[in-house]
């Protein structure tokens, strides 16, 4: 087991392979495709019998994906989508590759999710026994709602022999993945790990923020002066992470994660602090890890759930780090706010406008907030980012941001 | 990994702490049963703020009885501390209750329960209570659980060079889920783990085994035995019991599709009375 200097950053990981499952469609290329044709993926609230006023992003044709018959127990949205994700952008020929290079042992699952496959026990309870209260039995709780399940999923189906978790920081848990993947392979404990997150529709998520009166009655316009709340949406992203040398050497992968800055915010369960500071502390550590000042950063891709204190809170946060008038957006009116996948998502949507040369507008808003003071785009500008951010911040004061970019750009 | 436990704290089994759980170890006394609705009287929630006192689940007061004692028993400053928390289904009394609303009629989630139902609620109350802005992951991984929890945590400690709090808990699930996933008794260890230096008392290598590692540790009493098997948490009696024995011991805890981590535990008798 070698282990890396204490103390120190921790080196930058390769992204060797990458995919991402939204309501725009399965895989990167639709994502790319609703981005460049700025076509939201956003609809009214069609999800069982729900019976909100609000708009979600659905990924289509989930009811009909079915897992390996080997794996029946796993059988749940959030396992289905999981699924559905893997099978997209050539992932899992990618970790069939790692696993020859490295073997399946040395390869970890970090997945974030916020609620995994609780839609599953939801759905049971309504199916109680009348006389005893009792839950349809077997109930598989072990392999669907259970916060690892979508980690173990992805290690049985990918024939893999490392470490999983499942990191459940409500919707900082798919960008808290990628700073595991650096502690396992810097403490020698892997060679390579997927990452990523999973987190579908469900019931839990859709009450619970209508009861905080943070859901909006449209789609989501983020940074708008009018915006009043979010849309939910849900998503599936991994990416293989080793290190950085590994993949140069054989002349691959010219993406790279910098630095990953966490913190929290020490001030409420579920309102930001309202100057930012949790979320500051959590760039500057970013930039930090990478080595990096934060006027190298191009881009930063908005936590911008389009919740009225949430952006505002962001935009304080990254005037006090970049000062006035840094380029960003949110793409949230997009995909909707995806939670445990938001993390892979920002990334995913920021590596794509490092490899296509645009950086993407936020979709739906039309009068930017006056009292912000970063350069918040609204519409896409033609642009290739060297060096973006991308953060996720959630409940209980969580904050994370991933810094990322091309690898030569690697400080 | 090289490192030292610095501090220790304990909830569960009818017990007050740690030193009153480290006496029942080393005395061969058995565990008792801690019923969930006398839980709230065992745990402290005195050091919240007003109104966070008031919303804060069980699961979250129960993993924060534990954190005060370990942080205490370190002679740490909480605030200081990278936060590590590891339970295998959270607040599941929360969890419970929003299922069973959400399938009347109403649908009604209060918002508190909303978000007291997130994994990382405790870490949050705590990181509020603490007024601590380091880094807080909130991790699960079933009944391996404790064991990705010392492996993150030892990761953060030895790759940081500085103490991270882990906090390690579980709560039963109540009727009609317990059925479907039974958790034995209520359980939260927290423990100081501090990268190696010299003069530690209790010292911790700890890495994933290679190859047909040593078999799972088990506890010579039946009950404690049954809580370690009963309770996610409870996979870390073992280096529970050796440390309140004062008895070195090789550990291994399995995680699932490996050859699961290895945890050698080597207590310095040389120093241990200036421990505490």
């Amino acid at each position: 087991m070698s282990m890396h200097e204490a103390n120190g950053p921790l080196p930058p990981l390769a992204l060797s392979a990458l995919t991402v499952t939204t309501a725009a469609g399965p895989g990167k290329g639709a994502l790319l495709d609703a981005l460049r044709a700025r076509r939201g993926a956003l609809a009214p609230c069609d999800f069982l019998d729900v019976d909100l006023p609000t708009w979600i992003g659905r990924v289509a044709g989930l009811e009909s994906v079915s897992l390996p018959s080997a794996l029946a127990d796993y059988d749940c949205r959030n396992n289905r989508l999981a699924e559905l994700a893997l099978q997209q952008d050539g992932f899992g020929e990618a970790v069939a590759e790692a696993v020859r290079r490295y073997g399946a042992h040395r390869i970890g699952v970090v997945l974030g999710t916020s609620t995994s496959g609780i839609l599953h026990t939801e759905l049971a309870f309504h199916e109680r026994d009348p006389a005893t209260g009792a839950l349809p039995s077997p109930l598989h709780y072990a392999t669907t709602h259970e916060l690892s399940s979508a980690p173990r999923y992805l290690r049985k189906r990918l024939g893999l022999a490392g470490p999983i978790y499942a990191v459940s920081t409500a919707c900082s848990s798919s960008g808290k993945v990628f700073a595991s993947a650096q502690r396992l392979i810097a403490a020698g404990v892997c060679d390579a790990v997927v990452v990523g997150g999973v987190d579908s529709l469900c019931l839990t998520t859709l009450y619970g923020f209508a009861s905080l009166e943070l859901t909006s009655t449209g789609p989501c316009r983020p940074g708008d002066v009018e915006r009043d709340g979010i849309s939910i949406g849900e998503a599936a992203g991994f990416a293989l992470v080793e290190p950085a040398p590994a993949a140069t050497n054989r002349g691959e992968s010219s993406l790279c994660l910098f630095g990953v800055g966490e913190s929290v915010d020490a001030h409420h369960m579920s309102s930001p602090h309202p100057e930012g500071k949790g979320a500051e502390l959590a760039m500057r550590r970013a930039l930090d890890a990478a080595g990096r000042r934060s006027d190298t950063v191009d881009y930063v891709n908005l936590h911008g759930t389009a919740s009225r204190v949430n952006d505002a809170a962001e935009d304080r946060a990254l005037e006090a780090v970049f000062g006035p008038g840094q380029a960003c957006s949110s793409t949230k009116g997009w995909t909707g706010h995806t939670l445990g996948a938001a993390g892979i998502t920002g990334l995913v949507t920021g590596v794509l406008a490092i490899e296509h040369g645009f950086l993407p507008g936020t979709l739906n808003t039309e009068r930017r907030d006056p009292a912000f003071s970063a350069d918040y785009l609204l519409a896409n500008r033609d642009m290739a980012p060297r060096c973006v951010m991308s953060n996720s911040f959630g409940f209980g004061g969580n904050n994370c941001s991933l810094l990322f970019g091309r690898a030569e750009e690697a400080a | 990994m090289n490192l030292s436990i610095r501090g220790i704290g304990f909830v569960g089994a009818a017990l007050a702490d740690w030193t009153e759980a480290a006496a029942a170890l080393r005395g061969g006394d058995a565990p008792g049963h801690m019923p969930l609705a006398e839980l709230g009287r065992a745990l402290k929630a005195d050091r919240l703020p007003r109104t966070e006192r008031r919303r804060a689940g069980k699961s979250t007061r129960l993993a924060m009885t534990a954190c005060w004692e370990a942080v205490e028993s370190a002679g740490l400053d909480p605030a200081t501390l990278p936060m590590v928390f590891a339970s295998s289904t959270g607040d599941t009394e929360v969890l419970t209750q929003s299922c069973a609303s959400l399938a009347e009629p109403e649908r009604m989630i209060s918002p508190i329960r909303f978000h007291n139902s997130v994994h990382n609620a405790a870490s949050g109350y705590w990181s509020i209570a603490v007024g601590a802005r380091e880094p807080a992951t909130a991790i699960a991984a079933h009944h391996e659980t404790a064991a990705v929890g010392l492996l993150e945590a030892a990761m953060q400690a030895t790759l940081g060079n500085q103490p991270v709090l882990l906090a390690v808990y579980d709560l039963p699930f109540p009727e009609p889920m317990c059925r479907a996933e039974p958790i034995a008794e209520p359980m939260a260890v927290g423990l100081v783990i501090a990268p190696a230096q010299a003069g530690d008392v209790h010292r911790v290598t700890l890495g994933m085994a290679e190859g047909n590692g040593p078999v799972e540790g088990v506890l010579g009493h039946p009950d404690w035995e049954r809580m370690r098997r009963g309770v996610p948490a409870g996979r870390l009696l073992p280096l529970l019991d050796a440390i309140a024995r004062g008895e070195s011991r090789q550990l291994h805890l399995v995680m699932d599709g490996t050859d699961g981590l290895e945890v050698n535990y080597q207590v310095n008798n040389a120093t241990q009375h200036h421990d505490r």
